[in-house]
């Protein structure tokens, strides 16, 4: 039996330990917003918090995150939306939105630990996340709104 | 395009009313096939929907990122005199009420034809149900409907100070004959022409949005399918029994060509196809490559293609040329790489079908049903969910067929899932295109000839009846596949000669005496389909390089090069000449910076791109900025607009800079984003868009985009360095072939 936190919540699993920790969260636990992208942690789609750093969880056995807080895009705003999710929203971010989720939660990561990101440390950070419809530029500019409204709400 | 003219007579059985409230439709007559008969109206309530206590509105296209569901329902908005926010927007079913697609006759979304096809029925539907409100409204108080105003979802009469909602007068609509629609006054548009956010935006940043993948039906399995890695092999041997004792694994099927596992979830299916032991019959295509495939394009382009366009005599000018230019272009195979991988979930009884589809073709789905299932169309129903990226590839209903198979053979619900692997590896790839290109210029620098042949694979020649594989798996029995090429072929009636392949190369807008475009088909048999801009987003790279090489050749600006053979194509030299303004093209460029300049039309749309760059000593290309002008006629939502030329632009660098499918022993040698890599955000330049103000008809701007933007790196790298490169991806090291 392997247990982990996940937004909050206590949660247990009996699956094989190898399975990648992106499939129990969407099968097993039925949270969806996490998604599947590429399995070998090269587009950022399955990118969630533990402990507060972005994983790739297609590519963490579930083994690993035992004993670990674990949060998804469903646990990242306690209520309404974060500054993250709001200047997604003010820049119009996402199309066909299936990596924002990943991107939203590398993001919010960056921005816990360096409230102040330079367009190079947006780079660093965010370069493991793919989007084929090209919200790029949307993104640079909405981490930069987020960095300023998170110092000044 | 569609028939406008709509008669009453037809408005009227689209204005069917269900038992309660007011459902508004629209017959779209669009071609022979597709006529709608009375039968044809199966829904009653196809695209507007008022009851007591809520307006849906029901799209019939595809939102896959592009923004239709906003600029659709802003559209429907307007002219209802709604909020958008008071809209509920459903996805609609497949049904051939929804055969809308102007060009290829059939329910789906592709070829920038959404705004273009659905402003004006839109309108009407809209327009139409806010006057019968009213009118059941001022029937009621007894007042002259002219009197009566609506705002937000409210009908009033100021004088006697009535009021009352939609919903309230909804029923007796219903009963009201339907009026010829009268169209708001543009001026006093709160939607169309204003920068709105989108609609499914707070979905899409808190993870609650719902992709095909996201489906789930209670009991239902998961598959793996393992397919041939050669295109066109089949099974020869299978040994599966450590599969079938793996965990969860509830089936495993050989179809012959491939051979699926079920399992009670996708990490037991995946886990347990590791386990197969299956040998293949690599079938003709073992030992196809990219350099046989090129050798052979090389062996025909040395041959007259059929032509295509034909101006002048170029064969009696060539000589007669003061200075000319021969040049080679290639482009190879380019997967569509969809964020989301091909995913369908299908559940299939004796006398049901339901498919859960991430599907730019539900239209073309029913059929594949149909055909699988033996089931009359009513008996089938295609939902389309929420898809993460088309670009194209969900234009082929390849997986969808995949779930309905299984679902049929194992009578419980099936979701197929594909990995990223067998995403890439079983796409139906932008054609691979060989080139050879001359052109001549005069004593005064003016272009004499031009002579571009193609060769490559055809996209509809695969998609179409005679080649059904493109529209079904590989390991579909020929039965269904004939059978199939009948649907197909009556689904896409009205469809005109395939002309994706030369597309962009025959349609060359310059003003040169002597043109001659000809092409050889040659398809070496590897899966190809359409990719955003289909033919346009490679041809355009020939075309916009080879003219800049020509105004170089004549010692000529290239900007006002163009603009000189552009004269009486005003469109084409508004965006030309919005570009080298917003760039400053006559100015210098900060030092160590280079600009590239082009232009195309496509899909109706005009767009030029004119790119900075720098480049390294070591041959590194750097993207400073990137500069964009759109004219699509009248605008929806002008950021949607600009969204998607970002979004194009971003995807043809992509394929500018890195995509490559390559073929060895006919299997695709790249297989995941490390070997098939796109462009990431730490290369994502800056991009300005600017919208040309036009009063033309309105068309899209999904694709667009994306043809001007290889060929304007490609002549900013030029201009950086004086190297020309005229094969993509783009490199200035040396690769290995």
């Amino acid at each position: 039996m392997i247990s982990f936190t996940i937004n909050g919540e206590s949660k247990s699993t009996n699956v094989d330990p190898e399975t990648p920790l992106l499939w129990v969260i969407r099968d097993h636990i039925g949270l969806q917003g996490t998604k599947f992208g590429c399995g070998m942690a090269l587009c950022g789609a399955c990118t969630v918090h533990m402990n507060g750093d972005p994983i790739r969880s297609c590519s963490v056995p579930v083994s690993a995150v035992s004993g670990q807080k674990i949060t998804t895009i469903e646990g990242l705003a306690k209520n309404g939306l974060t500054e993250v999710q709001k200047a997604w929203l003010e820049h119009g971010v996402p199309q066909c939105g299936y990596c924002q989720s990943g991107q939203i939660m590398s993001a919010t990561a960056l921005l816990a630990k360096n409230p102040n990101p330079t367009d190079d440390d947006i780079d660093t950070a965010m370069s493991g996340n793919i989007c084929r419809c090209g919200t790029y530029p949307r993104i640079r500019a909405a981490i930069h709104t987020a960095a300023k409204n998170m110092k000044h709400p | 395009m569609l028939d406008q003219n709509i008669s009453r007579r037809n408005f009227l059985r689209g204005a069917a009313t269900t038992t309660a409230g007011l459902a508004i439709g629209i017959d779209l007559v669009t071609n022979k096939a597709f006529a709608a008969e009375p039968a044809a109206m199966t829904l009653p309530n196809p695209w507007l929907r008022i009851d007591s206590d809520s307006i849906t509105f029901v799209l019939d296209k595809t939102e896959m990122g592009q923004g239709i569901n906003t600029a659709l329902a802003m559209i429907v908005a307007e002219e209802l005199d709604v909020d958008l926010e008071q809209l509920t927007i459903e996805n609609a079913i497949a049904d051939r009420i929804y055969t809308t697609h102007s060009d290829l006759g059939a329910q789906m979304t592709g070829g920038s034809s959404s705004v273009r096809n659905a402003w004006q029925p839109l309108k009407i539907i809209a327009a139409t149900a806010r006057q019968m409100l009213t009118h059941a409204a001022a029937k009621e108080w007894s007042v002259d409907p002219a009197e009566c105003r609506t705002a937000s979802g409210m009908i009033y009469h100021d004088k006697t100070g009535k009021k009352g909602s939609y919903g309230a007068f909804a029923d007796a609509a219903g009963k009201l004959p339907v009026p010829a629609p009268k169209f708001k006054d543009p001026a006093t548009y709160r939607y169309v022409g204003k920068a709105t956010k989108r609609v499914d935006g707070n979905a899409k940043v808190t993870g609650q949005a719902k992709y095909g993948i996201d489906t789930v039906i209670p009991g239902m399995l998961s598959a793996t399918i393992v397919r041939c890695p050669v295109f066109g092999g089949s099974v020869k041997s299978l040994d599966d029994k450590q599969a079938k004792a793996s965990p969860g694994v509830k089936h495993i099927i050989n179809t012959g060509a491939s051979v699926a596992v079920l399992a009670d979830t996708y990490w037991q299916a995946r886990q347990a196809a590791k386990l197969l032991t299956i040998t293949w019959d690599e079938g003709d295509l073992a030992g196809l490559s990219s350099d046989k495939i090129r050798q052979a394009f090389i062996e025909l382009a040395k041959n007259d293609g059929k032509v295509t366009r034909e101006d002048g005599d170029v064969k009696n000018h060539e000589k007669l040329a003061a200075k000319t230019i021969d040049a080679v272009y290639e482009t190879p195979y380019l997967a569509h790489a969809t964020m989301e991988p091909q995913n369908c979930v299908a559940r299939v009884t004796s006398d049901s079908c339901e498919v859960w589809a991430p599907t730019q073709t539900p239209g073309v789905c029913m059929e594949v049903a149909r055909a699988i299932t033996g089931l009359a169309p009513e008996k089938i129903k295609i939902h389309t969910t929420g898809i993460g990226g088309g670009f194209g590839r969900r234009l082929v209903a390849d997986y969808v067929a995949e779930a309905v198979t299984l679902a049929s053979e194992v009578n419980v619900p099936v979701r197929v899932l594909w990995s990223r692997e067998e995403d890439m590896r079983h796409d139906f790839y932008r054609p691979i295109s060989y080139n050879v290109m001359s052109g001549g210029i005069d004593q005064s620098g003016n272009p004499l000839f031009w002579k571009h042949r193609v060769v490559g694979p055809a996209i509809l020649a695969q998609f179409l009846p005679h080649a059904i594989g493109a529209m079904m798996p590989p390991w579909m029995p020929p039965s269904i596949s004939k059978m199939m090429g009948k649907f197909t072929g009556f689904t896409f009636h009205g469809l005109k000669v395939d002309d994706t392949s030369t597309e962009g190369a025959k349609d060359i807008p310059y003003k040169i005496p002597n043109i001659l475009v000809d092409y050889h088909y040659a398809d070496p048999g590897v899966p190809v389909g359409f990719w955003r801009s289909v033919g346009h987003s490679h041809q355009a790279f020939m075309v916009e390089s080879f003219i800049d090489e020509l105004a170089h050749l004549a010692g000529r600006d290239p900007y006002a090069y163009r603009r000189e053979l552009l004269a009486g194509h005003p469109r084409n030299l508004g965006v030309l000449d919005r570009v080298a303004k917003e760039i400053n093209w006559t100015s210098p460029a900060p030092k160590g910076v280079f600009r590239g300049i082009a232009q195309h039309a496509c899909f109706g749309s005009f767009c030029a791109e004119a790119v900075e760059v720098s480049v390294s000593e070591s041959g590194e290309i750097k993207i400073h900025r990137v500069v964009a002008a759109i004219d699509c006629g009248p605008i929806v939502n002008p950021d949607g607009v600009r969204a998607q030329l970002e979004g194009a632009i971003v995807f043809g660098l992509s394929a500018a800079l890195k995509g490559e499918i390559t073929i060895e022993n006919g299997q695709v040698k790249q297989s995941n984003f490390h070997d098939y890599a796109v462009l990431r955000i730490n290369e994502a330049p800056k991009i300005e868009v600017h919208i040309i103000e036009s009063t033309q008809p309105v068309t899209g701007v999904g694709e667009p985009g994306l043809p001007p933007i290889a060929p304007a790196l490609a002549n900013a790298i030029f201009a950086a360095t004086g190297k020309r490169l005229r094969k993509l991806p783009l490199s200035l090291v040396v690769r290995n072939p």
